[in-house]
């Protein structure tokens, strides 16, 4: 079985445990790295060479939004899915129009994060159902 | 007696003997009378040639022979009828070469010709000598006729005389109607002649010149004289004239004479009738002169005299005019009313009368003294000491005179002219009074002053100013104050002075003024125009208070709002912070864990527990909106993260969804890079005019514009409500509007409320976009 690479990324170190420990149990994900700033992320993506990013927003110094423009404007060709806190349309459409291919929220992490990395993997787009409802 | 051409004159040949001798008894006869005329004439001439001619005739035969007459050369002259030589003209003198001889004779003879008077005399004889021409010296004695000759040059001599007489004469008399001409030229003055029996007139150049007709003209008779003349001038010459030819008066009229070219012209029309012999109607002779211009002058010295008199008359100040000893000759209607008494009273009396007695000596000295100079006029007492004069009540009172020193004839003539000045000098007084009073005040006023002059240059600075700055009076004076503010703020302090002066407008500034510790103070400067009693602009006068104290309480007080607000902001932030990144991360977890354990229970048939589960996370999954929202609320973390357009677009949806307001909200241009502090001024100042749209305004439209144009972001929240009367707005709301107001102050910006009752409410609120609020990337 051939395993996708994810990069994980978010300055709560609970949440960054809790989202490794969700896909560590999963056979179909390798996580080779979990970050708690945006900034790592620019610096070690092009090391680490991941399938999959998953970003939180709301970090410190530079957020997840700015991350993917920056992720974006450099070519990398890696599916950014959003986990995040934020069950706002206006954060959605700025996370999907910084290039984003999934939109998770945090409050329902256990069951719409694996689909969603898996319809970014598809190129596919995901969002959590909660949002599109409200 | 006829020459030249006529004269017959006899050959060479013609003996002497032929001189026949019948005919010399009649030249005996005609020899004695001519002798008797000849000394007639000689006497009555005195001739110069008398001498010549003086000598003795004799009455002896002589025979002169051809070649005798042909070598000397002498003229000779004969009987026409007779062909008898009647004389041969043969000077006295021996000595005479033949030559000189015959042309003396000759030109004797031509000039005697063209006059012809000769004729009248009848020949003489001449005693004379001859010289041959062979040089010999014969003593023969030649009786001639030459007396004839005589005679006609001695009458040729006098006629010359008499013709040079006449030319003298005539050329005295033209030398005379010159200057008779000129004198009419110079004088304006023509001369006519009339005669009244041939109607015939003459006149003089000057006249026609006078009256303006070519001299070409012939004179006009009498009667046409009149269209020189006006009607009624010309009745009044007729009647003189009419009487002057019956009673031989002489007659001067003044008269309005017409130029030929229609001006008026004033002449004296002097006239005289003159009896001429053997004549019954005498003839008339008269001048006219053109007295126009003298008319005009003593016209113009008419009317300076009237002038005179009226400017005596009228004046307010007293004119008084006294001769050498001191009475007064002239009292004018301001002296009356000065001195209180009339001016016949006072008429002849001594001016002593109004001069205080202890003053009356030294009066009298100076006047005396003044008279003595060659000054025509100056001021009396030397205008230091003030001059006192007395009224007939006995009053003093303050005066201002001058005097003046006029020669009419052999009489001194002094007129003094007298100001009363006790009004001006209570004025005066007063004045000075109020400028001490003044003086007083604004020296002992704890604020500074300034005044300056219609220049616009500093004339004065107070006692508190001096003591301010430290430096003398003249430093300060003119331009020298501005050596004491600050670089920085002069020119600007110039221009507000330098319009409000041209505008004499008031003014209020602040600037830095150095103090005499070489600190600089703020300073809050008040001018205001100030304008002298007839209106006209006199300056500026300024009041300065030292406000630095105040600016510094001020800028604190701004300044710890700043940072309270900012502080309050950080604080918000921090807890909306705690609440999103810890607590609502937590029951994030939290919702999960329960939802994976709800999913334990997936299978089997404990669906009671997994519904309890289910609404257990529900639960949590709620508590965390919420208390997303509270943290939203608190500090916006889309401001943060997305910017001031989403923010404000997200704020306008949340708005309109919570209060069912139709809200329309157009964002455009902003940069993407604004300064964190003015997006969050500017979304508070949004959210807070859309909470004051809530609680006051009851509208049913808001529109939310936020724009950026020409360097400033404007944003302007208008709607349609009740609106409200700004001042009762601004008081009454508490910290709503002053907050919007100092938020925006904080970035440098500016806020504004429109509102009327009915009409609705606008808030807008602008900031600049300087380099100082916005973010460096």
């Amino acid at each position: 079985v051939l395993k996708a690479d994810v990069l994980l990324a978010d300055d709560n170190p609970a949440m960054l445990d809790h989202v490794s420990n969700l896909l560590r149990t999963d056979n179909h994900y390798n996580v080779v790295g979990a970050l708690n700033n945006g900034a790592d992320v620019l610096r070690e993506y092009e090391r680490l060479r991941p399938d999959v990013i998953v970003l939180d927003i709301s970090m410190d110094m530079l957020s997840g939004i700015d991350v993917a423009h920056h992720l974006r404007n450099e070519g990398c060709r890696a599916k950014i899915v959003f986990l995040t806190v934020h069950e706002d349309f206006d954060f959605l459409n700025a996370a999907m129009g910084a290039g984003g291919s999934a939109y998770v929220v945090k409050s329902r992490l256990s069951t719409d994060l694996i689909p969603a990395i898996n319809a970014a993997l598809s190129n596919k787009l995901f969002v959590s159902p909660n949002l599109l409802y409200t | 007696l006829p020459h030249g051409p006529g004269v017959k004159r006899k050959n060479a040949n013609h003996p002497i003997e032929e001189c026949n001798t019948a005919s010399t008894t009649n030249l005996r006869l005609l020899l004695a009378s001519n002798h008797r005329h000849l000394a007639i004439a000689l006497i009555w001439c005195l001739s110069p040639l008398a001498p010549l001619n003086a000598n003795p005739i004799e009455s002896r035969q002589t025979r002169i022979g051809g070649d005798v007459v042909d070598q000397v050369g002498v003229g000779r002259i004969f009987d026409q009828e007779t062909n008898a030589v009647l004389t041969e003209i043969i000077p006295q003198f021996p000595q005479t070469q033949p030559d000189n001889l015959r042309r003396e004779a000759f030109s004797r003879s031509e000039s005697t010709e063209s006059s012809g008077l000769a004729s009248l005399l009848p020949p003489i004889s001449l005693l004379s000598y001859l010289q041959y021409s062979n040089g010999e010296t014969s003593g023969w004695k030649i009786f001639a006729l030459g007396g004839a000759v005589v005679i006609e040059t001695l009458l040729i001599f006098l006629l010359l005389r008499g013709h040079r007489a006449r030319k003298r004469a005539q050329e005295s008399l033209r030398l005379k109607e010159l200057e008779l001409s000129e004198a009419q030229r110079l004088s304006q003055t023509g001369s006519w002649r009339w005669d009244p029996r041939t109607d015939h007139v003459v006149w003089s150049d000057a006249l026609y010149k006078l009256l303006g007709v070519d001299p070409a003209t012939r004179p006009l008779s009498f009667q046409q004289l009149s269209k020189f003349f006006t009607p009624e001038s010309w009745k009044q010459l007729t009647a003189k004239v009419d009487c002057a030819i019956r009673t031989g008066e002489t007659y001067e009229l003044r008269l309005n004479a017409l130029h030929s070219d229609g001006s008026s012209r004033s002449v004296i029309v002097r006239g005289e009738a003159v009896c001429v012999a053997n004549r019954s109607i005498p003839q008339v002779r008269g001048t006219i002169q053109d007295v126009s211009a003298r008319e005009q002058i003593e016209q113009q010295l008419r009317e300076n005299q009237q002038r005179l008199m009226a400017i005596v008359a009228s004046t307010m100040d007293a004119i008084i005019a006294v001769d050498d000893e001191q009475r007064i000759v002239e009292f004018n209607p301001a002296a009356e009313n000065i001195f209180g008494c009339k001016s016949h009273e006072v008429m002849g009396s001594s001016i002593d009368r109004f001069i205080p007695e202890r003053f009356q000596a030294a009066h009298r000295h100076h006047i005396h003294g003044f008279g003595e100079t060659k000054v025509t006029s100056r001021l009396m007492g030397g205008g230091l000491k003030p001059l006192s004069a007395l009224r007939t009540d006995g009053t003093e009172f303050p005066i201002e005179a001058s005097i003046s020193h006029v020669v009419t004839g052999n009489r001194n003539l002094f007129m003094v002219m007298i100001r009363d000045i006790s009004a001006r000098l209570h004025a005066e007084e007063a004045l000075r009074e109020s400028e001490k009073r003044f003086r007083l005040m604004a020296d002992s006023a704890p604020v500074l002053m300034w005044m300056s002059g219609h220049d616009g240059l500093v004339c004065d600075v107070n006692r508190e100013w001096l003591r301010f700055t430290g430096r003398t009076i003249d430093q300060e004076l003119g331009e020298g104050w501005t050596e004491g503010v600050h670089p920085n703020d002069l020119p600007t302090y110039l221009r507000t002075y330098k319009y409000s002066f041209n505008a004499k407008q008031r003014f209020s500034t602040e600037y830095r003024l150095r103090r005499h510790d070489g600190h600089y103070r703020w300073i809050l400067d008040n001018g205001v125009p100030r304008f002298r009693e007839d209106g006209n602009f006199a300056g500026f006068i300024g009041c300065c208070i030292d406000i630095t104290e105040q600016k510094a309480a001020k800028a604190s007080q701004a300044q710890l709002g700043a940072r309270l607000m900012q502080a309050h902001e950080e604080e918000r932030a921090r807890i909306a912070r705690e609440l999103h990144d810890d607590i609502n991360q937590r029951l994030a977890l939290l919702a999960n864990g329960i939802q994976e354990f709800e999913q334990t229970y997936a299978s089997g048939d404990r669906a009671n527990e997994r519904g309890q589960l289910h609404a257990f996370w529900q639960e949590t999954s709620e508590i965390a909106g919420d208390l997303q929202r509270l943290s939203h609320q608190l500090h916006p973390s889309k401001l943060h993260y997305l910017g001031l357009s989403a923010a404000v677009r997200g704020l306008c949806q949340e708005f309109s969804k919570l209060n069912r307001i139709e809200v329309e909200c157009i964002v455009r241009d902003l940069p993407s890079d604004l300064d964190e502090n003015i997006s969050l001024n500017l979304f508070r100042t949004a959210q807070e005019s859309l909470r004051n749209v809530t609680k006051h305004s009851h509208a049913h439209f808001v529109k939310v514009e936020l724009t950026s144009k020409a360097g400033e972001i404007r944003l302007r929240v208008s709607d349609d409500g009740v609106g409200f009367q700004y001042e009762q707005g601004k008081n009454g709301r508490g910290l709503g509007l002053v907050s919007m107001q100092e938020r925006l102050k904080l970035v440098g910006g500016h806020f504004s409320v429109w509102s009327r009752p009915s009409l609705g409410t606008q808030v807008e609120a602008t900031v600049p976009l300087t380099a100082r609020y916005a973010r460096t990337a």
